[in-house]
Formats: C-alpha cells, structure tokens, sequence
C-alpha cells in the first residue's frame, strides 16, 4: 500500500508536469524551465518501459551528466522509483565505476564536445544514451529529447542503439524522428 | 380464442391449424432472430473489447510521450472497422488528448472523460485504461453503433416474414385438408340430423367410411335412425287406429258422435258460404230397448248392424250418417235446396226400416222416430241443430212413434217448458209438492161407494196446481215414475186402511200405474212391500193400467200382471179404447175390470153409434167376466144411460169429484146411509147417489 500511495503522489507530479507542460510551455523555449525538465524526466521515465537492456540486476542506474539543475530535477523525480520492475537510482556526476554499471547515460549538454566526451566514456558498454539536442544523436547518441517549439520530439539513432545492444521499441519509434549518426553515410 | 366459437367445425380446424403452424413458425422464427440478435451482441462486443485493447495499447506510447498526431494516426486505423463511430483517448488527467468520428452525425467526444451521461442507447461502448507496465497512461473510449445490428435484425425479421407467410400457407392448406377428412364426415352427420330434426325425415342415412370414431358414429347414427324410423311408423299406425277409433263407431263402422260434430260444423261453414240448407235427421229406433231386453245384446248388436246398414243404403255418399250411441242415429244432408226435401229422406228412413229384420231366426220389426232441426231456419251452431233435432226426436216419440217431426219454434218453447218442469218435478218429489187426492167411484146398482182413485196432484208455489196431464208424461220420461208412482201407492194404502174402520165395510182404492212402472223387475215386491207394511187387504187394491202397456212391453208386464194377480190384487184397464186396441189380449190377461174412457161417456145420448159401441164393450167385458166401470160422468142424462148399458160402477164430477178429504166423505156418505137405510133396501134406484 505504500509503495501504491507513493506512485499516487509521483502521477500526481507527473500530471502536475504535463499539464504544466501544455499551459506555461508556448514558445520560450531557449530558456529551459523547471517545467521542461520534469517532463523530460517524465519522457526518461517513460522511455526505460519501452527500452530493453541486455539481461542485467533489478537495478537501473541513471547517470546524469550536465546541467546541474536539470541533474536536481531528475533525481528528485526519478531517483527511488520503479520503472518497469527497476528500481531506479539517479547518480550525478558519475564516477568511472558508476558509469560501468550504469544502464542510462543522461547526457543534458548542447556542446558537441562535451557530449562527444560524455559518449565516449560509455562507448562499447550497453548504456541507453539520451540527451537533449538533435546533435546528441547525430554525434552518437542514441535518444534525444528535443524542444521542437511546443513540444519535445524524440529522435532515435537507431544504429546506436542496435550497437550498443540496446532494443528500442518500435510503439516509440513509431513516435519518433530516426536520426543517424553524422558522417556515418545517410541523410 | 373467440374465433374459435360460432362458425363451423370445419373453420375452426383449419384456424387451429393456421393457428399452430403459426405460433410454431413464429416462435422459431424469434428464437432465431433473439439468438442471431445476441450473437451479434456479443461479437461486436467482443471486437469492440479486441479494438479497445488493441488500439489503447497502440496508444500507450503516444500517450505517454504527449505525441498527438501518433495518436490521431492509431486512431485513424479505426476508419477500417465500419462498426466503430467514435474513439475518444483521454490522458492522465483525463483530458481528451485524441479523437476519431466516423461521418458527421456522431456526437463529438467530451473534452473531459466522463462528462458523456451514461451509456447512449443505439450505441456500445467500450472503457479502457490505456498503461505501460502497470503505470497509467490514460483510458480509452470506444463507442460502436448498434444500428447495424438494429438493422440487421430487422432485416432478418423481413426475412422471417416470407417463411411465416410459407408457414401460413402451408398450414391452412394442410388443416383444410386435414379438416376435409374429419369435418366432411361430421358435417354430414350434422346435416343428415339438420334432415331429421327439421322435416322429421327418418329415411335419411349417413355413408361414412372407415373405422375411426367418426365412422363408429355414422354406423350408430344410422341404427338409431332406423330404430326411430320404425317406431314413426308404429306411431303413425297406431295414431291412425286411435284417429279412427276415436271417430268412429266400433259395433257399426259409422262416424261416431264426434266425427258428426266435425262434419257438421264443417258442412255448416260450407253452407254459410254458399247459402245453402242444411238438416240434421236425429234418428231413434223405436222399442230397441225392448229387444235388447227379451233376446238379449248379442241379437241387440246385429240388429243395430243391420239397421245401420239399411240406413246408409239412403244416404247420399257425401251425407255424413253418424251412430250417436245406443239406438240412435243422426244423419247430416248438406246442399238442399228446399227446405222439403229433408222431410222427404225422413219418410224414406222410416219406410227402409219398416220391413222386419232377421237375426238368428228372429224375425224383428221396429220402427223409428226421427226428429228434424234445418239450418238456418231453426239452429246456426251444431249444437243447437242437435238439440232441437234430439228434442224433435222426442216429440215424434211422444206423439206416437214411428214418425218423423220437424223442429219449430213452438216445439221449442214445449221442450223448454217440459225440461224447465222436469227440474221442477225433481224438486217437488223432494219438497213434497205432490199430494194425494181420492176421487170416489160408486157400484151403480147398490149406488154405494166401493172405491177411491188415488190422483197425484202437484201444486207448484209458483205455477200453481199442474195437471197430471203434463208432468205424468214427463215423470215417465225421465225415471221419475218409480218414486212418484210408489209414493202415491204407499199414501193411498196407509189412506184405505183408515177408511175401513171409519166405513164400517170394505172401501177400496183405486191406483194408477205405467208400464214402465210394471215392467220393473222390483214392482211386485214393491206391491207386496207396501201392502205388508200399511196392512192393507190386497183385494181392496186396484191397479189401473193403460192400454199402452200391451204395446210397450208385452213380456214384461204380463209376467207382472199375473204376479200381481197372484197376490189378489185387481187389474183394471184404463181410458180403455183411446190406445190402439188389440182386443185379442182380453182373454189373455188376467184383468178384473175395464174402465171406459170418458170420450164415449160424453157422446153417451148424442151419438146412437156410440152408445152401440159401449152396450157391445159391456157385453164383452162381461161375457169375460170383468166389471165395466164408466169414468168422466158428468150429467144425470150420461148416469141414466149407463145404469141401461149395464155398467157395474161410475166415476165423475156428478158424483164427487177429487178430494183431499176421503174420510170426510166416506162419514157423509155413512150418515146419509143411516138416515136412508130402509128406503135404499126398499127402493135402491131412487137412492141419492152424490158422496
């Protein structure tokens, strides 16, 4: 029963979000908003269900790198919860070791270089990379989170993925833009 | 199930028939449709839950990731299933977040979950929660039309009319078939029973084949029938015998009474019409009584056989000749023209039974009194044409017999009188209106009383004193004789036997008696009874009787005569030479006496003719050794003449005339006895003769 009350609370935020996300969300959108964040941590949160992982512990880590605030946002919304069947830890500014264990590479940086550097400290491991820019996947990264003006699109590079193990599924790219990584052939 | 009342048999089978098969179609035919109706429910639910979970499912993801237009697109995917009109997916908060309509007359979704009241009727609708691994995403609205499966269900209904119009059909062409073989027999028994019951027509049978109930039926239907036609017939014959016994004579094959009646008021309505004239012939034979009683019934029958024959020999076919009972007869002769020509088939009636009849060597002879009513002169109704005629009848008796009287109004008004008398006579015997006089008689030579008369007299309060004259006929008529006559013989017996002792020497009384009185097989021990009882020495009693008793009952009153003779009784004649004389029963007879009727006393010293005829009647009474007594002397001139003739004894007003008082006068006479004694020894002639 606690663990239902506490879920009641959590969709409570979430719907708190969303709907705040369609009021207070018209066009500002360079300034990124308290509201912003909690939805792309509600779109994180949403997207582990739709993502599978090779065989791993009931444990997902999320490992947060960048903006701080947004860091703060997305571990007062994620950390502690239960996201089909794992319990989710938020770790900001991770370690090596961290970013070992890690399932999910929260990457919240629009520079090429340090999203370059963030990618590369989980190449070859089956890590879920998601960022915010269509630059995060077109560098390499796997899913991105874009404010498209009124809302936020999601972009896949599905080759990424597919590298790194990781199957996304197809209800979500049905929702999404696939992207490719640049330089590496396609549009 | 009025329908099934009134109307015919065969109409009711055939509608039971339509009936059934169409409740039958019918129910199967709904069973159908209900079930096909379900069916179709529970299909389009069914796909309806399939889609919901489908398409919540597809939508999960746009849902969770705020994609509307993904959404929209799954949406879209429903224009493909023709059945659903609307989806409408709401998010968390239960906003709407997408929406699909098919066509333009499908209400629009809500903007908010749960703002649509209740579920539309036409209309199914699916909720489903849309989630992704247990977390909630948003719900999902499905709504599919049931007009389709309206539609359809009424479309099977269409359907179900042909086969029901089939089954209707079918069914009555079947229960009119069927109906034929069951009701054709009933309705031929039905109407072989209309046949009977309405024209009581036993003839009729019914022709059913087979072996069921119906057949059964028919086969007893007919037996009973020809059970029934039977006993018609036995009715019928017997209700012709009774018919015809209950109109006709038995002994003489003659319409009877009744059937007379019949004929008569119809030959009366007849001759209304046509003006004609009708008689009745009331027809009595004379002195019937008499053979009946000497040569017994048997003999009595044949005679009346033959008589009857005789009659209807004369009697035109088209008259109705009727035995009314016993010896009489009546014949009706319809269309005279004159009122004659009844009188004229009356004396050739009397003339056919004239000559004598033979019956087992009996040779009969009686004759007939016939009585005359016409119509209209005298009666209009059949029953006063046979009063009159019997009252006719009796009066031709009365006058003689043997003769025919026509009805008439002073007849009539006779007949009336002499019936209003007999009720009045009835009453007088009871009241004691009927005295006894005494009117004495004297021996002529001695010129002593030797008797009284007994005389009836009745003096009616109203009327007055009536004449024996009239009401002794009719006292014969009616029976009432017997009484009258043994009352009058008891008083004046009782009477005589006073007179004795007061007399000082014999008196003797004189009473009148009937042949019918004599012929009574009682009289003599009547005689005797009376003569016990008042004491009265039998010589002192004289019996007169009229002539008519030699013609009336010949046996009979001889037998009685010589009874009477026996106990020494007299016997005298009576108004002797006014009946029809047969003088060969003189000697026969064993008569003391003959009184001669008064007519010849009157003419006695007018008519020297007369006077022959008494001087011989005198001599023969004495050759014969009776007294002559002379009655109705009323002159000194007709007492002279017949002290000359030689008359023993007289009777007259001369010399008293009846009295009551019979003591009073046998005392009168004592005295002038007393005073005259010597000079009636010495000169009896010149002796007084009045009492």
């Amino acid at each position: 029963m606690k663990r239902s009350r506490a879920r009641v609370g959590v969709r409570w935020a979430l719907v708190a979000g969303l709907a705040g996300t369609m009021i207070f969300w018209p066009s500002r959108a360079q300034e990124q908003s308290r509201d912003e964040r909690a939805v792309r941590a509600a779109y994180v949160f949403n997207l582990i269900k739709y993502v599978e992982w090779p065989p791993q512990g009931g444990e997902l880590t999320i490992a947060f790198v960048g903006d701080a605030e947004t860091g703060g946002v997305m571990a007062s919304m994620l950390g502690g919860r239960t996201s089909d069947g794992k319990n989710l830890r938020v770790v900001v500014s991770p370690a090596e070791e961290d970013l070992g264990s890690c399932g999910l590479l929260y990457v919240a940086e629009s520079r090429p270089e340090e999203i370059r550097k963030a990618l590369e400290r989980v190449r070859g491991k089956s890590v879920l990379t998601v960022g915010e820019t269509d630059g995060f996947v077109r560098e390499g990264g796997m899913v991105a989170l874009v404010n498209s003006g009124d809302h936020i699109q999601i972009e896949v590079n599905l080759e990424a993925a597919q590298r790194s193990g990781i199957r996304i599924s197809s209800r979500v790219l049905n929702l999404a833009v696939i992207v490719r990584t640049a330089g590496n052939g396609g549009n | 199930m009025r329908f099934l009342t009134g109307t015919s048999f065969a109409h009711k089978m055939t509608m039971m028939a339509l009936l059934a098969s169409s409740v039958a179609s019918a129910t199967l035919m709904a069973v159908f449709v209900a079930y096909d109706s379900m069916n179709a429910h529970t299909q389009l639910e069914n796909r309806l839950s399939t889609l919901a979970n489908i398409v919540g499912q597809n939508s999960a993801a746009a849902l969770l990731f705020d994609d509307r237009p993904a959404a929209m697109e799954v949406l879209q995917a429903l224009q493909a299933e023709g059945s659903v009109v609307s989806a409408c997916l709401y998010g968390q908060s239960g906003q709407l977040f997408a929406d699909y309509q098919r066509g333009a007359g499908v209400d629009p979704c809500p903007s908010r979950k749960g703002r649509q009241a209740g579920p539309a009727r036409g209309f199914a609708t699916v909720t489903r929660t849309v989630e992704r691994d247990g977390d909630f995403a948003g719900s999902l609205v499905l709504r599919s039309d049931l007009r389709e499966i309206e539609a359809r269900w009424r479309h099977m209904l269409e359907i179900a009319v042909l086969p029901l119009i089939v089954a209707l059909v079918v069914g009555g062409i079947a229960g009119s078939l069927l109906q034929r073989r069951i009701s054709k027999p009933v309705r031929e028994l039905a109407g072989a029973m209309h046949e009977v019951t309405e024209r009581h027509n036993f003839s009729v049978r019914v022709n059913l084949a087979g072996v069921d109930e119906i057949a059964q039926l028919g086969d007893g239907f007919n037996t009973m029938l020809a059970e029934l036609e039977k006993r018609a017939a036995e009715k019928t014959a017997f209700e012709a015998q009774l018919k015809h016994q209950a109109l006709n004579d038995e002994l003489t094959g003659l319409p009877n009474r009744r059937l007379l009646s019949d004929r008569l008021t119809h030959t009366l309505e007849v001759a209304k019409r046509a003006g004609h004239q009708v008689a009745l012939l009331y027809i009595d034979l004379d002195g019937f009584k008499l053979v009946n009683d000497s040569l017994g019934h048997a003999i009595g029958d044949v005679l009346l056989r033959q008589a009857g024959d005789r009659l209807r020999s004369r009697v035109r076919r088209s008259d109705t000749l009727a035995r009314l009972g016993g010896d009489e007869f009546a014949v009706v002769l319809s269309g005279l023209r004159a009122r004659e020509e009844a009188g004229v088939v009356a004396e050739e009636l009397l003339e056919i039974l004239k000559p004598h009849f033979l019956v087992e060597n009996h040779e009969i002879s009686i004759g007939a009194s016939i009585g005359v009513s016409l119509f209209p002169d005298n009666g209009a109704t059949p029953a006063q044409l046979l009063q009159q005629a019997d009252g006719a009848m009796y009066a031709a008796k009365r006058s003689g017999k043997n003769r025919m009287v026509t009805f008439s109004e002073e007849l009539g008004t006779a007949i009336r009188e002499r019936l209003n008398l007999e009720t009045q006579l009835r009453n007088a015997l009871a009241h004691e209106e009927i005295r006894v006089h005494f009117q004495p008689e004297f021996d002529v030579a001695t010129r002593r009383l030797v008797r009284f008369e007994a005389l009836a007299r009745w003096t009616h309060p109203a009327l007055g004193s009536i004449p024996p004259g009239k009401f002794i006929p009719i006292a014969e008529e009616t029976g009432l004789i017997a009484g009258l006559g043994m009352y009058v013989m008891e008083v004046a017996c009782r009477e005589a036997v006073r007179w004795q002792t007061i007399a000082g020497r014999p008196v003797g009384v004189a009473v009148n008696v009937s042949s019918l009185q004599l012929m009574r097989d009682s009289f003599g021990d009547d005689v005797a009874e009376v003569l016990r009882e008042t004491g009265l020495d039998p010589h002192l009693l004289q019996i007169e009787l009229t002539e008519s008793v030699m013609v009336d009952g010949a046996r009979g009153a001889a037998e009685g005569m010589t009874r009477l003779a026996a106990m020494g009784v007299s016997l005298a004649i009576d108004d002797f030479g006014t009946g029809y004389s047969c003088l060969s029963y003189l000697p026969r007879l064993p008569f003391d006496a003959l009184k001669i009727d008064r007519s010849f006393v009157s003419d006695l010293g007018t008519r020297p003719e007369v006077e022959a005829m008494v001087h011989s009647l005198v001599t023969l009474a004495h050759n014969l050794g009776m007294r002559v007594i002379a009655e109705g002397v009323e002159t000194e001139q007709q007492l002279q003449r017949i002290a000359e003739l030689g008359c023993n004894e007289v009777q007259g007003y001369l010399l008293g005339r009846p009295t009551s008082e019979a003591i009073a006068c046998i005392r009168a006479e004592r005295e002038r006895e007393e005073q005259t004694g010597l000079l009636a020894t010495e000169a009896g002639a010149s002796r007084p003769w009045k009492a």
